[in-house]
């Protein structure tokens, strides 16, 4: 069968990724809308549009029942989750299943196993993929002494009941174990009413490093290469790039083969990103989770292999095998991504919606956007932050580094605080440009610089030249 | 600069406290327009033709509280009048749908409808339902008064926000 009519179940730029590939493959869209969404890029582009309820996102796009409801009434026959608010929850697709509509997505079961971080693990474990070293929940304090000298210093101790990046401490020696199993034991009870710990190896240059995975309906399962995530600030990411070149070749073809083999003990049908953690400094690295859905941070893989992810979903959904095989994906170059948003960085990264009065896109020579925004559009305060997807392909990293600080420059949008000029001065860091970065680089080492900058990074450079 | 969430929250308080009909507020680039008369503010160029008050601004906490949003839920309660024409039998009280869904103008298919034009209705009456999923919302009228307009046809898609049925209120 192929697709007739997909409804496109989220907002932003991701529902005017969804309406493009669909468009690009011949299939209709149909765009859902919040009322504060009814003046949306994805409103204006979509063949069809329907207002399912007011701002309040509980209310419109988490409510399974009004998408599903505007699923049936618009004729679709098939449903395409985009990342966020209902794109990971089973129930979703088992509705969608009982219901006869086609969901662009891994079925219920599936997500089921694999977007639940403990059953993921188990399938990881069980095809003989690490999954970290790590302790069950902690009797006493001997016990931890003993995982600890078994594993190593430097630990975490983490709250069993915490979440989030709170209730962690972390032990560098073991002769602190005792008085950081005490105080730590005491903020978890006091935080989460739960005073029980459990113990992780702390790697202390993590890198995130993640594989993009196609899984067709005729037993393909293929991959397209791998991002490092490792530019982030509180475990959201930053920047984005493809291929981890900072990771060594063999690690890499290490991580592609795993993810495949978990994808295939999962039965896998979709676009999935399977997550690990490298140390940059001995290359071990470690199973994180599976993610179910297509992520942000696609369109860096789709800039070096030149395949479509969404489009590739539409046709998995149909049925269709898909259109490359292994051998058929070759990478070219490097690709990297900004994630712009409308937030004050100088305010404490504080969330600043608002109407944008100007907005000139970069274009040109290497740079994509991924964007809803338009001159004169209101960026409603329900929603994520997330105002475009700055995007630049060079023939290596120098080359689109150097492409990303012009495109960055030649943004312009007025009206609301963005993180512009915190993304131009990220990139152009020594550290990140020598690849020196890890998950906590931003706020150990980045921000605390950053903040003492009285000036911009444009601003600099107009003085200096 | 733009205006937080909380200055949005301030400014809809301010202009629930108040009697006007319209506010606009300029800071900075940033404009917010708040009105009550049903429609939306003349400087906003509307795509849809149901455009609903208070236009994207209200913050979540009001939206999900109707008792602290008196401003959000003028927008199905308050009596329409447009400016510069006296009260005439074009004004009444706008029902709208609380959600996307299925309209039904009766309780189940060949039963009598639960309101039809010209009926007298009191402001718990149902004047119809909207269907979500097999939920059955049934949608009051919310005032007391006259059935002037039912605007969906039976089993006809709604949006949310879309005008259901026009009552006027008794003289």
């Amino acid at each position: 069968m192929s697709l007739k009519r997909v409804l496109v179940a989220n907002r932003g730029e991701i529902a005017v990724r969804i309406i493009r590939a669909c468009a690009d493959e011949g299939v209709e869209s149909v765009a859902i809308v919040s009322e504060a969404d009814r003046e949306s890029m994805a409103a204006y582009l979509a063949d069809q549009v329907v207002c399912i309820g007011p701002g309040a996102s509980t209310e419109s796009y988490l409510d399974i029942n009004r998408v599903l409801q505007a699923a049936l009434a618009t004729g679709c026959d098939s449903l395409h989750p985009g990342y966020g608010f209902l794109a990971e929850r089973p129930e979703l697709a088992d509705a969608c299943a009982e219901n006869g509509i086609v969901f662009i997505g891994p079925s219920g079961d599936t997500i089921r196993r694999g977007g639940d971080k403990i059953q993921a693990r188990a399938v990881a474990e069980s095809v003989g993929i690490n999954t970290g070293a790590g302790s069950a929940a902690l009797e006493n304090l001997e016990q931890a002494r003993a995982q600890v000298e078994s594993i190593g210093v430097p630990v975490l101790l983490k709250a069993a009941a915490g979440g989030g990046g709170r209730g962690m401490v972390l032990v560098n020696h073991l002769s602190d174990l005792n008085e950081k199993f005490a105080s730590a034991s005491n903020e978890a009870l006091q935080a989460f009413g739960d005073g029980r710990l459990y113990v992780e190896k702390f790697i202390t240059q993590a890198r995130h490093v993640e594989v993009q995975i196609l899984a067709d309906t005729h037993g393909h399962v293929i991959h397209l290469g791998e991002r490092d995530c490792s530019t982030q600030r509180r475990y959201q990411k930053v920047v984005e790039e493809a291929p981890a070149v900072s990771i060594p070749l063999n690690v890499r073809e290490a991580l592609h083969v795993s993810a495949v083999e978990l994808c295939r003990a999962l039965d896998y049908v979709g676009a999935a990103t399977v997550e690990f953690v490298v140390d940059a400094f001995t290359g071990d690295y470690a199973f994180l989770e599976v993610n179910t859905r297509v992520q942000v941070e696609h369109p860096v893989t789709e800039l070096v292999t030149g395949v479509d992810i969404v489009r590739e979903q539409l046709r998995i959904a149909a049925g269709e095998p898909l259109s490359i095989t292994q051998a058929e994906v070759q990478l070219t170059g490097h690709a990297i991504e900004c994630r712009v948003n409308a937030e004050d960085p100088r305010n404490n990264f504080m969330p600043a919606p608002g109407r944008v009065t100007t907005w000139i896109p970069p274009q040109g020579g290497g740079v994509r956007i991924d964007s809803h925004v338009y001159g004169g559009y209101l960026i409603p305060p329900y929603y994520d932050s997330m105002v475009a997807k700055v995007l630049t392909h060079g023939s290596d990293r120098g080359d689109a580094l150097t492409r990303m600080g012009r495109a960055l420059k030649h943004l312009t949008i007025d009206g609301v605080t963005t993180n512009k000029d915190f993304l131009i001065s990220v990139i152009a860091d020594e550290d990140f440009v020598g690849q020196r970065h890890h998950t906590r680089w931003v706020e150990q080492d980045f921000l605390p610089r950053w903040a003492n900058e009285p000036q911009s990074a444009e601003f600099k450079e107009t003085m200096s030249s | 600069m733009a205006l937080t969430p909380e200055d949005i929250k301030a400014l809809v308080a301010a202009f629930d406290a108040s009697d006007w009909g319209e506010m606009s507020v300029k800071i900075g680039d940033t404009t917010l327009e708040l009105t009550r008369t049903g429609r939306p503010p003349e400087t906003s160029a509307g795509r849809f033709t149901e455009t609903v008050v208070a236009p994207s601004a209200v913050p979540t906490a009001a939206q999900t509280s109707p008792a602290a949003a008196p401003a959000s839920a003028a927008k199905s309660d308050s009596t329409v009048s447009e400016p510069g024409t006296s009260k005439t039998n074009l004004d009444g009280h706008l029902v709208r749908a609380p959600s996307l869904g299925l309209f039904w103008r009766s309780p189940q298919p060949g039963a009598p409808n639960f309101v039809d034009i010209g009926q007298e209705v009191d402001a718990e009456d149902t004047v119809g339902i909207v269907e979500v999923m097999k939920l059955m919302n049934h949608v009051k009228a919310g005032m007391s008064g006259t059935v002037m307009a039912i605007e969906p046809d039976n089993g006809q898609m709604v949006e949310f926000g879309q005008l259901l049925v026009v009552i006027r209120p008794p003289e």
